[in-house]
């Protein structure tokens, strides 16, 4: 335990030297917290789009917002929650951007997955999930995608979103019964040999 | 199987797939750059710094030109020397 949190003060350290040094016109500096929290973020953002270009795209967004609020930053939280937190920024920008284009998977392949139920791996499941998610609204999408596909409890989908708790569990339980709406209307889950 | 569970297990599934793998460095270092260049900026401010002045002596001259060119008009419309010696000549014409 002392070992875990004596890590952990080393990291905020590293992270704060590399923060000044940033500030200070220091490349190599921003390019090391790069290093560090880039599989972090391209993870949240894969939650949202399986498509390589756009989830590059949304991590490079990510970095440089970073960059230009550095200054803002003053080290009250850790650098990867404030991080998450512009991340979460993106993302809803994004589930904004996306929500006027069609889901990423149309429902004519879901009915040839149907028929094949042994292609749906976790890929293939997890396209399917953010084709239905991205149906929902801006909010609804992104709540349900962090407490469902990033396991995140109502606590942290607050302290990400800025949101109240309470409005968080409020919100996920609607997106949940418009989901269901969703599916039913599609008769997605009465074919019972879905391989889930 | 009821919707619920059907999404339920649908996330589960999902949370098993990987990562996308990104490499950012390289190109988030190169949006920086471009950011902080000023130089982009700076022939347009040029171009803006010379078009506003240009275009204030474009309209100063035309004020004074007309200025110039009005009192000419004015007096071309009044009736010149001679016009009442042709005009009565014109109406002995046949």
């Amino acid at each position: 335990m002392e070992q875990t949190t004596a890590q952990a003060a080393v990291g905020i350290e590293r992270d704060w030297a590399d923060i000044r040094a940033s500030l200070g016109g220091d490349e190599d500096a921003f390019g090391r917290l790069i290093d560090r929290y880039e599989a972090l973020i391209a993870a949240q953002m894969s939650r949202l789009c399986r498509d390589r270009m756009v989830c590059e795209e949304l991590v490079q967004d990510v970095f440089v917002k970073a960059y230009f609020s550095l200054s803002g930053y003053r080290g009250e939280a850790p650098f990867v929650h404030w991080l998450r937190r512009i991340a979460s920024n993106v993302a809803y920008d994004y589930c904004e951007r996306s929500s006027r284009r069609p889901p990423s998977l149309p429902l004519e392949e879901w009915d040839q997955l149907k028929k094949e139920p042994e292609r749906l791996d976790a890929d293939r499941a997890m396209e399917m999930l953010q084709g239905l998610l991205a149906q929902l609204g801006t909010e609804d999408r992104l709540v349900l995608t962090m407490l469902h596909l990033e396991e995140c409890s109502a606590e942290e989908v607050a302290e990400r979103t800025g949101w109240n708790a309470g409005a968080v569990r409020m919100r996920a339980s609607r997106a949940r019964e418009k989901l269901r709406e969703i599916v039913a209307r599609t008769g997605l889950s009465e074919d019972w040999t879905w391989n889930l | 199987m009821e919707p619920l569970e059907f999404i339920d297990r649908l996330a589960e599934k999902a949370r098993g797939a990987p990562p996308v793998k990104t490499d950012v460095r390289a190109g988030v270092l190169a949006r920086l750059r471009r950011h902080k260049r000023p130089w982009p900026l700076a022939p347009m401010w040029i171009v803006a710094g010379w078009m506003v002045p240009a275009a204030a002596a474009a309209l100063v001259a035309m004020v004074l030109s007309w200025g110039a060119l009005k009192p000419l008009l004015a007096k071309k419309a009044r009736p010149g020397p001679f016009d009442e010696v042709i005009a009565p000549f014109g109406e002995m014409l046949p």
